[in-house]
């Protein structure tokens, strides 16, 4: 039975599948951890409402959780059985993982070469970064952090932003075009490791999070307002016959992009209203 | 041409969703008197977020949202704000729907569990060239709607690509001749027939000889209206008319006995009595008039639904003053049979009836409450110019159920406006404002009236054309309409 609404968009460059189901809290696997203060903000807003609004995007064959890490964290300590997922194949090339850039204001550059000097980090040409380094980037410099694993690469990532946080500086998270804001709104940029899509699985797999923020997926369309009842969502066994007429009740319409409700979307929606 | 927009509102002060759920009925009523639709809305209680579906032609999308804010803001009792939807700073975006209407929904939910096999295409197949048909030649939508069907998308892209180029043309979204013939008969056929039941009329005779026209319908209507339970009503009434097959009299009596046996043996407990007390509900009915207590009549009833309806001081028709009467009396004997075990009379004073017709009187003829306030003229003027609103927006709506919705109500508010203009009341009915303008124009013979005659034929012929048409019959309906909206009409 757990199939429930199958959706076949058709974008220019091919098409993607999207399943909306529902699954067991704890057969989702998160691959970041969280960050506190979010998670308890979220809470409280689930605390306050009566649906699941919009559905967490996951992997079809792993169930790795690609957006919503938060969203799942906040259901399972309230004690929610179940989850209403966004299933994707990962493996699509249409579904791009990428990262989340670090980047920090007024970071004097004695302190970033202090830094460089201490996790090992040697200036390096543009040229000869791989997606697996973790780089540092001052207006000046582009330093490589010698790492010999992406592992060890999202720790020292962790270290380093730890050091920065306790001078004092917190990051701003940023993408795409960061450059260019290198010497004129930042002095620091801290780019994370970009590891392959079979790495994240693994590293959820293995029980290793990565931190907050450290991937970025980009899903080229998403289901949003879906308000499933989150009473469905506490019982020890689902209905899935009730989720999918529930589904089923709604009128989705095509969002094209960018729109902005909640936060500006750069992907399609389907919004079920 | 309509089109699907999705409208952002802010709502400062974070009302409840009833009350949201309140506004949007009223502010949705209120787009659909001008030919638009509210498709659907969304809020969020936490952050005061209100989205709305909305169908309407581009050129009037602003002032509708104006409006709408207006609406909502009234029946919340605070303002609302247009919200930022695009990151150039619109408060709306264009968006495109997938479902189709609830009529073609229901149509296509219907057919799609007995999805035969026709021609060379297989169940799949001919239920995706259905989807394409009244998706508008959309592939798109058809893909993605699919998996609401239970048609896996895999399937639906097979048979698209199945029937391209020899049912359908994808890339102009349309049928080809073989699609269109296909699915002219097609659609005739999944259509849902009336069961040939038992139509012939009797005559009833009451308790003190008078008749009335009497049918299984109606015994039908009775039976549910007293609360029996609706899988016995089917049984009861065939039963019934098996016994009185080939009679043409009955009396009420006899009848009223067959109908409470049938149920005892159904249901043992007391919806017989319910039954019997609410087929002699009006017997234990008295008025009080001029001191005197009088037993409620039908010619009594009447009285009061036409002088109730003739407070607008215009001709009112025999038939909706006795659809009013009809009301009049099923309301006390819904109040009557619900206390099955009175036995005395019930005395109503004439203002309490009275009470009754007057609130009863908007179910009849919605113009009538309207009317209240406003002068026939100017109400036939605005009834005439929304109608043609509606008519145009139904021109310019691929959807069929949509498509009927506009027509029908166009045809109600013209007929209404047409029928304001002769000095009649109208009714909430189309077939009987048709009927009654037909009746009118019969005893005028003048040659300015032509332009309503053709209305009116070509009026009745849209009203009672299938909401799903086939290609064939999809052609006639837009002549028609386009008929009608070019008719110099009084």
């Amino acid at each position: 039975m757990p199939s429930c609404l199958k959706l076949r968009i058709r974008l220019n460059e091919g098409s993607l599948d999207l399943r909306i189901t529902a699954k067991g809290i704890g057969e989702v696997l998160p691959h970041e951890e969280v960050i506190p203060t979010h998670l308890d903000r979220l809470k409280l807003a689930l605390i306050n409402s009566t649906f699941q609004r919009n559905p967490i995007i996951v992997d079809a064959a792993s169930g790795l959780i690609l957006d919503g890490t938060h969203r799942w964290a906040a259901m399972r300590d309230l004690g929610y059985r179940w989850i209403v997922v966004c299933e994707v194949d990962y493996s699509n090339p249409l579904v791009v993982l990428d990262r989340w850039v670090r980047a920090y204001r007024h970071v004097e550059s004695s302190l970033a070469e202090e830094i460089a000097k201490e996790f090992e980090a040697e200036p390096v040409e543009r040229d000869e970064i791989r997606n697996e380094d973790l780089v540092l980037e001052t207006p000046s410099t582009l330093y490589r952090v010698s790492c010999v694993s992406v592992k060890e690469a999202f720790a020292k990532l962790r270290a380093i932003e730890e050091r920065l946080l306790q001078y004092g500086y917190a990051p701003f998270y940023v993408t795409g075009d960061y450059k260019s804001g290198v010497g004129k709104r930042y002095s620091l940029f801290l780019i994370p490791p970009l590891p392959s899509k079979s790495n994240v699985v693994e590293f959820a797999r293995g029980g290793s999070l990565l931190p907050p923020k450290s991937t970025r997926h980009l899903v080229p369309a998403r289901p949003l307002g879906v308000n499933v009842p989150l009473k469905l969502l506490s019982n020890e066994s689902l209905d899935f016959e009730a989720l999918s007429e529930i589904l089923r009740q709604r009128n989705p319409v095509l969002l094209r992009p960018p729109v902005r409700l909640d936060r500006d979307y750069q992907e399609l929606l389907l919004y079920f209203i | 041409m309509r089109r699907d927009y999705l409208l952002a509102f802010r709502v400062p002060e974070k009302p409840p969703t009833e009350a949201v759920s309140k506004a949007m009925r009223e502010a949705g009523a209120w787009v659909e008197s001008r030919g638009a639709l509210l498709g659907g809305w969304d809020y969020d209680e936490s952050e005061g977020f209100i989205l709305v579906h909305l169908k309407s032609e581009e050129a009037e999308i602003e002032q509708l949202k104006a409006a709408f804010a207006e609406l909502v803001s009234e029946s919340l009792g605070q303002a609302v704000e247009s919200a930022v939807i695009s990151p150039q700073g619109g408060s709306y975006v264009k968006a495109q729907g997938i479902l189709p209407s609830p009529s073609v929904m229901g149509f296509l939910l219907r057919v799609s569990h007995q999805r035969e096999a026709k021609c060379d295409l297989t169940g799949n197949e001919v239920f995706t060239l259905l989807l394409f048909y009244m998706l508008g030649g959309d592939t798109t939508r058809v893909v993605l709607a699919s998996s609401f069907f239970d048609l896996d998308p895999d399937e639906a892209e097979a048979a698209l690509h199945k029937l391209s180029g020899r049912y359908i043309d994808v890339e102009r979204g349309e049928l080809l001749k073989p699609g269109e013939k296909l699915l002219d008969s097609l659609i005739r056929d999944l259509r849902a027939r009336p069961v040939a039941g038992e139509r012939a009329l009797l005559s009833l005779i009451d308790e003190e000889y008078r008749t009335e026209d009497f049918s299984m319908d109606k015994l039908a209507r009775s039976l549910y209206l007293s609360g029996v339970p609706y899988r016995y009503i089917p049984e009861i009434v065939k039963q019934v008319a098996g016994t009185l097959r080939g009679r043409r009299f009955v009396s009420r009596r006899s009848l009223a006995s067959v109908v409470r046996s049938l149920i005892e043996d159904m249901d043992r407990t007391d919806t017989a009595l319910r039954f019997y007390a609410y087929v002699h509900a009006l017997d234990r009915v008295y008025v009080l008039r001029d001191g005197r207590e009088e037993r409620i009549s039908w010619s009594l009833l009447r009285g009061i639904a036409r002088a109730t309806l003739g407070k607008r001081a215009l001709k009112v028709p025999s038939a909706l003053a006795e659809a009013l009467a009809e009301l009049i009396a099923d309301r006390i004997r819904e109040a009557i049979a619900s206390e099955p075990w009175r036995s005395e009379g019930v005395t109503l004073s004439e203002e309490e009836l009275a009470g009754i017709a007057e609130d009863a009187a908007p179910l009849v003829s919605r113009a009538w409450a309207e009317l209240r306030e406003a002068d026939p003229r100017e109400c036939a003027r605005i009834y005439k110019l929304r109608g043609r609103e509606n008519l145009q927006a139904a021109k310019g709506t691929y959807d069929f159920g949509e498509r009927k919705d506009l027509i029908l109500r166009g045809l109600h508010l013209t007929t209404s406006g047409l029928l304001l203009e002769l000095g009649v009341l109208p009714s909430n009915y189309i077939e009987q404002n048709l009927g009654v303008l037909r009746t009118m124009l019969k005893s005028r013979a003048e040659t300015s009236d032509e332009g309503i005659r053709r209305y009116i034929s070509l009026a009745l012929k849209l009203a009672r054309s299938p909401t799903i048409v086939s290609p064939r019959e999809n052609r006639q309906v837009l002549k028609w309409l386009d008929e009608l909206i070019k008719l110099e009409m009084g």
